[in-house]
């Protein structure tokens, strides 16, 4: 089976995002980088999918140098080759479009059964580049899947998490999943796949290799713009409900949550 | 810092501190309190590859280079240094050790146990009378009819109560001083053999420390390791790795404190701000972490050299004496961050501060440390 997970790298959870003076973006020096959390799933459950049924998992991100290093880490987890795409028309660039028919037009030329993606990257949190991906291949996409069970070789059943409850669809192959928490337990890169990984197929393109017009998918074909980031305000602080007696806080409080909270 | 590394070693980091974090951390506290060491974690290590990163892969082993166990053993000691501690035990001195001067079918028999996390090994030398003072053992063995007799007892062995396997240092009997001694490879339930109950020690808790007991054990010459007579020779020419490590040990410890230190530094509040904006506390923590990262800096530095067999006995002293006593201010300097909270065992510092205290006396103590360099310096 040829199994693809699409994948990218963003800045690490516990890192502390700094805004830049112009407030258009973060500042990327000095930052950890990682596999997006949800991408994480995503290849799990490709190595997952071989173990099954065989054949070939490929990795394919799109960034900068630094994005190799996530790609690394996803070839000692067991995926067997990846494809990169760098390219200088593609930096500040904004749009999900762009990047998905990057992917799309990747895809094209590559055999595959079955994709996997993050739900959505931790960083701009956009969640539209998998959905964009399945639809300009014309596949079915099953989104934000938290369970997954293989009904035969060529049919998945997954489990999909929706406003108060879940939704189970079966869906025959090809199919593009993105992936939500709960999917799996990603593994761990072992030592033996660490040094593996470093002698596994790696191959960077840029986007005239792959017949793109940085026009269309670059930074000067976005048609969004972002105007501003800012850090989320930091939180009020508490307010303490004093009193002599239990009774009279709790009568304050109630009051409060009557009167200024307005939630009884 | 991280960034002077290959990305080979980046990754290694990456992922042992991955889980370190996922599979220790959660453990830590409990397996201190309990003097318990973790055989599911030492398994689930060797599953990874972790035990026998630097082994040759024929044996089951990584094949990769000596920094990059340095880095999994400080990863594992960031996190417990107990468990560091043990597992050092069996990659080095144990596996490494045996890779490297033992037989081919003793490396096939004792490695890929060990390395898989399925059984543990032990490194025998300190004996009641002969700590610092290694050439003083008298742990004897004789020669009889083609086989050796091993009598004597050895302690503050690190797994011995758990082991499987002992490499123990033997002096043949009548002989003094550095000749004379060979190493054997003794194995948990031959003749003679047994040992102690783990020692209750101040730290470094969740690895058992215990006495090994030898009388009469009879073996034949396929357990002896390395030249015959030569013991002390061979051992010797691991002393260089295993200091060096010495200071992987107090790197990971100290790495610990200034991550709880600078967090908790930013949190707790006094007088209406955080005590992240004293300059007392500043000072601890520019302090802490100027230390830690030249310490690491000239440590990694030794690896590749150490891989070359370039000697280092000034380097390797100097690298684990000054460790050691970097990690012990560090771990002082950080229960004071944390202040009252910082001697309760409910928090972690406190272990650090228990823990790190062995690295100064195990492994040859500071005084030693600084006797070898000094003898360097004055050749």
């Amino acid at each position: 089976m040829e199994i693809v997970a699409l994948m990218k790298q963003v800045p690490d959870t516990e890192t502390q995002i700094k805004v830049n003076p112009q407030g258009t973006w973060i500042i990327e020096d000095d930052i950890k980088w990682i596999m997006n959390p949800y991408c994480e799933f995503g290849v799990e459950e490709a190595l997952r999918t071989k173990e099954k049924h065989g054949g070939t998992v490929t990795i394919v991100s799109i960034g900068p140098a630094r994005a190799v290093e996530a790609i690394r880490t996803a070839l000692a987890m067991g995926a067997d080759k990846a494809i990169h795409v760098d390219d200088p028309a593609l930096v500040g660039t904004t749009d999900s479009l762009g990047k998905a028919r990057i992917l799309a037009k990747i895809l094209q030329s590559i055999p595959f059964d079955i994709i996997f993606a993050g739900k959505q990257a931790i960083d701009d949190d956009m969640a539209q580049v998998g959905p964009a991906v399945a639809e300009l291949l014309g596949i079915p996409q099953l989104t934000f899947v938290n369970g997954l069970e293989w009904i035969d070789g060529r049919t998945v059943r997954v489990n999909r998490q929706v406003e108060g409850g879940s939704q189970v669809i079966e869906c025959s192959l090809p199919v593009l999943i993105t992936c939500q928490k709960g999917l799996n337990e990603p593994r761990y890169a072992s030592l033996p796949g660490i040094m593996k990984a470093k002698k596994k197929p790696l191959e960077t393109k840029n986007l005239a290799a792959l017949g793109l017009d940085p026009a269309q998918v670059g930074k000067e074909g976005d048609t969004t713009e972002i105007l501003r980031v800012e850090l989320p305000p930091p939180r009020k602080p508490g307010k303490i409900v004093d009193g002599e007696t239990p009774e009279e806080k709790a009568a304050k409080l109630a009051k409060l949550l009557r009167e200024e909270a307005k939630v009884i | 810092m991280d960034l002077l590394l290959s990305e080979h070693h980046r990754m290694v980091r990456a992922s042992a501190r991955k889980f370190a974090e996922a599979e220790l951390g959660p453990i830590a506290e409990e397996i201190d309190e309990q003097e318990r060491f973790p055989m599911e974690v030492y398994r689930k290590a060797g599953e990874l590859g972790l035990i026998g990163s630097i082994i040759p892969e024929q044996y089951g082993g990584g094949g990769a280079d000596l920094l990059t166990n340095g880095i999994i053993k400080e990863e594992m000691c960031r996190v417990s240094a107990g468990f560091g501690m043990s597992m050092n035990i069996c990659t080095n001195n144990f596996c490494y050790f045996i890779a490297k001067y033992g037989t081919e079918s003793q490396k096939r028999r004792y490695i890929p146990p060990v390395i898989s996390g399925e059984a543990l090994g032990s490194w025998c030398l300190t004996e009641p009378e002969a700590g610092s003072d290694a050439l003083a053992i008298r742990t004897s063995y004789r020669v009889e009819n083609g086989e050796y007799v091993i009598t004597g007892s050895k302690t503050f062995i690190t797994n011995a109560p758990i082991a499987r396997y002992f490499i123990v240092v033997a002096r043949r009997q009548g002989t003094k001083g550095a000749k004379g001694a060979s190493l054997f490879i003794l194995e948990r339930g031959m003749e003679g053999l047994s040992t102690g109950p783990p020692f209750r020690k101040l730290g470094m808790r969740c690895s058992p420390t215990g006495q090994v007991f030898l009388d009469e054990v009879r073996v034949g010459p396929e357990q002896v390791l390395g030249v015959e007579e030569e013991g002390f020779k061979t051992m010797f020419e691991t002393l260089d790795l295993e200091r060096i490590l010495g200071a992987n040990t107090s790197i990971g410890i100290a790495q610990a404190c200034l991550d709880a230190s600078v967090r908790y530094a930013k949190e707790r509040k006094q007088f209406g701000k955080p005590i992240a904006e004293f300059q007392l506390v500043r000072n601890m923590l520019a302090e802490m972490a100027t230390r830690l990262e030249i310490t690491r800096v000239y440590t990694y530095s030794l690896f590749p050299l150490a891989e070359r067999g370039v000697k280092l006995t000034k380097e390797a002293s100097i690298a684990k004496y000054y460790a050691s006593i970097m990690a012990t201010r560090a771990a002082l300097d950080a229960v004071q961050i944390f202040g009252g909270y910082g001697y309760m065992r409910d928090y972690p510092v406190q272990r650090y501060l228990r823990d790190a205290k062995l690295v100064e006396i195990g492994g040859g103590t500071s005084e030693i440390q600084k006797m070898i360099i000094a003898r360097e310096l004055l050749r």
